[in-house]
Formats: structure tokens, sequence, C-alpha cells
């Protein structure tokens, strides 16, 4: 593909989403994707009515009361629903086309609580969901509400729900980066390092029980692996030159990673305990930014053997290796999607880099993020819908999450602090 | 000479500590740092010693790249010359060679990046007779910024090689 009608596409695409987002005012938009007009990315209609609390609301305490407001905003976020809220249901629902009403019952039990959740059809209000949520002390309450949000996602679309997701992300300070951890809704960011150093790049494990990141805890860019159990930190790769961008392999069972000798740096792969280490691209300049197939039989990654960053693809034994970008000359930062053969990726386009969405093949390029100041560093949620990067918006940095389909978007951080490097967690088991 | 040593600290310990609790009006005490020297009852002779003609202090001036390149320069070279003959001229001092990027590009490939400037800059300053193993190099990509700016002004100062000199 030429360069002038993929940035004519790009516009094309701004200006029909520009142009749907007033002109629908059922908030249903058009989507478009690289030109070709994919149809409606149809919101269901749900119900959701408030949460029954024992003894009434105004004497619950706070966490109780909003319990069904933790429930709304990730339904909201899961980007899959046009949702209407109730204090209490009446007989008939909002709108003739809604499909289901949502509803929870909480209740004191001998050892805690739980919560009654309840999908019912509409209209017929028949039963077609129920599960009991159980917690012993007020601060798991949230997590039976972010379940509740799980099954029911699961149980009226069928995709994966996120509210149980978390990202990591690298937070700026005075000069230090240390890692965090957020939950999908940008409820409750926590502090992972508090070391006054640079840490950069996490990827979590497939387990989603450790991070892999770059870390100057000597000084040096080197690979470490955080355990988010038990805290430990434990260097994988580490020595003169550098060692970054760790990617685990979708069984676990390899990490592969980008260092560099003599300034010249290519993709390795080594086992989760540093062990086995073997160089599986031999071209002279950069190589970084692996990121492994669903298979797990392949890699893409970024190379600058043409003369400019590009895209490649290999196959993880060795050999195979194939160019699968040529428009532009700077294509960096691939992410393979969970769910499909889909690469997500960063592309410059005059001083800007934008997100861009291909085949795995190199082909159906199309823009994500376009014209909203530099994007980096995308990640796939594990539904294969949604993907989270990093955004230079005016003097801020901050973490975004883009709903491919809808094209729905949101600040995950805020405040002045740069926020960037995001890694959208697995779904917890 | 440990035991004067003590009864030195034991002196001054307490001359401190007398000025400490003394008079307002009494001046603050010159610092006195004690030294391996003995105390004043047997003064040595205290002879200047030969000063050698001193090298001029050791200057490492950053050079400058341009975007997605790590070639020297030619406004480099002398720049990297001069560095090169006072790293020469101050044999016991070893540096690092920082690799810096301006914030036009990913984190990942811009941390290749700046290791292969300051790589560069070692290969210059190794084939120009400076010993290897004092030096060492060091990416920090586009994490280190010497100015915050978004323009084509802030970016030229920040795709750089810097200098840090460490313990010889």
């Amino acid at each position: 593909m030429r360069r002038v009608p993929r940035l004519a596409n790009a516009l094309l695409a701004v200006v029909l989403l520009w142009g749907s987002a007033g002109a629908d005012d059922r908030g249903v938009p058009e989507v478009d994707l690289g030109g070709v007009v994919t149809g409606r990315a149809a919101l269901m209609r749900i119900e959701l009515e408030n949460f029954v609390i024992p003894g009434g609301a105004p004497d619950a305490p706070k966490w109780m009361r909003e319990l069904d407001d933790v429930l709304a905003r990730n339904l909201e976020y899961s980007d899959l629903f046009d949702i209407t809220r109730w204090y209490i249901y009446p007989d008939q629902p909002a709108h003739p086309d809604s499909r289901a009403l949502v509803r929870g019952t909480i209740e004191k039990v001998a050892d805690g609580w739980v919560l009654r959740g309840r999908v019912e059809e509409l209209p017929g209000r028949r039963v077609v969901f129920e599960q009991v949520y159980r917690w012993m002390s007020s601060d798991q309450a949230r997590q039976s509400a972010l379940r509740f949000a799980d099954d029911v996602v699961h149980r009226l679309t069928g995709f994966t729900g996120l509210a149980r997701t978390r990202i990591a992300y690298v937070r700026s300070e005075k000069g230090a980066k240390e890692l965090w951890v957020v939950d999908f809704d940008g409820e409750n960011p926590v502090q992972l390092t508090s070391d006054r150093t640079m840490h950069l790049s996490p990827a979590w494990s497939p387990d989603g029980m450790k991070l892999v990141h770059t870390t100057y805890l000597r000084g040096r860019p080197e690979l470490s692996i955080f355990d988010l159990r038990t805290r430990e930190r434990r260097l994988v790769s580490a020595g003169p030159g550098m060692h970054t961008g760790g990617a685990w392999s979708p069984d676990g069972r390899v990490l592969a990673f980008s260092h560099a000798t003599d300034g010249d740096s290519d993709i390795y792969l080594m086992g989760p305990d540093g062990t086995g280490i073997r160089r599986i691209t031999r071209s002279r300049g950069i190589e970084v930014s692996p990121t492994w197939s669903r298979s797990g039989r392949e890699i893409a990654f970024v190379s600058d053997r043409s003369g400019s960053p590009q895209i490649y693809v290999m196959d993880v034994g060795g050999g195979g290796e194939r160019r699968i970008t040529f428009s532009g000359s700077y294509n960096a930062a691939p992410a393979w999607s969970p769910t499909k053969e889909e690469i997500v990726f960063v592309s410059r386009d005059g001083d800007t880099l934008n997100l861009y969405l291909m085949d795995a093949s190199g082909d159906g390029l199309r823009p994500l993020v376009f014209g909203r100041g530099d994007c980096d560093e995308p990640s796939w949620a594990p539904d294969g819908r949604h993907v989270v990067f990093s955004g230079r918006r005016g003097s801020d940095r901050r973490v975004y999450v883009r709903d491919v389909t809808t094209q729905r978007e949101r600040a995950l951080t805020t405040g002045s602090a740069d926020c960037y490097g995001p890694a959208w967690s697995p779904v917890p088991k | 000479m440990k035991g004067m040593r003590v009864v030195w600290f034991l002196v001054l310990a307490v001359l401190v500590a007398g000025v400490g609790c003394g008079k307002k009006a009494a001046p603050p005490p010159e610092v006195v740092t004690p030294t391996e020297r003995p105390p004043v009852e047997e003064p040595p002779v205290v002879s200047e010693p030969e000063r050698e003609p001193e090298a001029p202090p050791l200057t490492l001036r950053d050079v400058y790249f341009d975007y997605d390149k790590s070639d020297i320069r030619s406004d480099a070279k002398p720049i990297l010359d001069a560095n090169g003959e006072g790293l020469k001229a101050h044999s016991g001092v070893r540096v690092v060679i920082e690799g810096h990027c301006d914030e036009r590009g990913t984190v990942e490939y811009n941390l290749a990046l700046g290791e292969r400037r300051a790589s560069a800059v070692y290969k210059y300053l190794t084939t120009r007779g400076v010993e290897a193993d004092r030096l060492q190099t060091i990416s920090y990509g586009e994490e280190r910024p010497v100015d915050p700016g978004h323009d084509e002004g802030a970016w030229a100062k920040n795709r750089r090689a810097h200098f840090v000199e460490t313990e010889g």
C-alpha cells in the first residue's frame, strides 16, 4: 500500500467517526475501519436496578451503597452495553429494545455478606443467570461486584469480561520511574516499586503472577522479574549492554527479549529463570520489541535492517523471516492480538506517532488512533477488543484504553505525573 | 598511633561540645578535620611538594546526533577528539558514555538507538587510543531529556551522547 491512500483512509476514518459522534443520538457509534464501513457496532441495551440493601440505603455503609456503581461502571467500560439505571425497576423497560435487566441483593450472613446477582431477560423477565457471590470482609465486596460484571458480560455477549483484569504501567515523578498497577476501571492504583530509579516496559506472565520489566536498579538497563505475590525481584538477564523488551510466550515457558552488545541489538530467547539463552536474529543494527503470536510459534519484532524501523515476523525456531510493513518510514512497537491474527503497532505520519491495526500477514492496514498526539506501547486486552496504550497529548502523557470496535476511548490514569508503558494482565483464574 | 588518634578525637569532641554550650559570643570554630597526623606537639617540617605542571581540568563535552541516526556527525568529531585527548591526559579517569534520544520514537526502539549512539562514541574514542577498559556505555533511550520541550530545538539537544566521570 502506498503512503497517500493510507493517509487518505486515516483521514476519512477520522472524518466519519467525527461525523457519527454527534449525528447519532442513540449512542451507537458508527464504526469505520480503514475506509470500509463495517456497520454499526451495536451496543446491547440493558437496564440495571440498584442493589437491594438490608435495612435500606440511607443507613448502609458507603462500600455497600456504591457496590452497584462498581457493577455499572465496569459494564459501561466493557463497551458492549447501553445502560439505563433505575433506583427501583418499574414494570416496563425504559426502551422497548432493552434485552436484559440486571439486579442484585446484598444480604448479611453469619460469616460475612453475599450478593445474589441475577440477570432477567427482557421482555418477560425470565431469569437467565443467577449467582451468589460471598465475601468475609467489606474490602472484598468490590471483587464480588467485579465477578458479577464479568459474568454478566459473558452470559449476555459471550465475550471475555475484563472487570477483574489490571493494567501495569510506569509512573514518572521527579525523574524516578516506578512500576504501578491499576484496576481495569481505573480504581486502586497501587505502587509496586519505590526504588527511585527507572523501571520500564512491564509485561505479564500468562498466569498473571509476575511482571518481567526493564530495570536500572544497578544503573543500566537489565531485565528483572517482579513476583506480585511475594514482591521479590530477580534479575534474569543482566550485565553490560542493553537488556529490555521482555515478552512471555503464551505457555509461559519462554521469554523473548532484546539484548545489545557493541550497540547491535538482537532478539533472544531464554527460560524465565534466565537459563538457556539463545539468539534468534542475526542482522546488524537494531532488533527490538518482540511479541508472540497466539500460537507461540511466531514472533513479530522491529528491525531497522532496511534503513528504517519496520516490523518483521519470524518462526520462533529460527528462519522464515519476512517484513510485513512497507508503508511509512517508522513502524514499531507491535503487539499480536491474543484472540486473532491481528497486530496493533505504532506508525509515524509526519511528526506524529499513530496507532494502526493490520492482519498478521501485513494486509488490511487501518488506523486505530490517529492525530491524537504521539502514541506508544500498545498492549491488547485478553478479549482482543480493547487496546491500552500511552498517549502524549499536550503536556500530559497518560495511559488510555480504546475499544477497537466502537472506537470509544477513556483515560485510565489521571494527574500530572507521566504514565506510560502499559501492559494488560490476563484474566485472573 | 591508633591510640593517639582516639585521644585526638576525644579532645576534639570535648572542644566542640564545649563550644556548643559555651557563651554566645564564641565564634564558630574552624572546621577541623582529624588526619593521620599526630597532634601539634611534634610539628613536622612541612615542605610543599614540587608541583608538577598540571593538565587542564578535564571537560568532556556532549555530542549530538541526527534524528534516528547514530553516525558520528562531522561537527562532533573535533569535540570527541578533544574529549579523547582529555581522557588520555587524565589517565586515572573512567567514564560512562550515556546514549540519549529525543522523544519522537517508541520507548523500546529509542533504548536500542541510545545504546547504538553510545557505542558509536565508544568505538570512535577507542580507535583514537583511549583504553577500552576506561569506558562503558549505558543507554537511557528517551527517558532523560536535557530539554523537556516538544520542538526541534529541544529534540536536537536531547539526541546526544553525554559523558559522566566515575571513580578512577
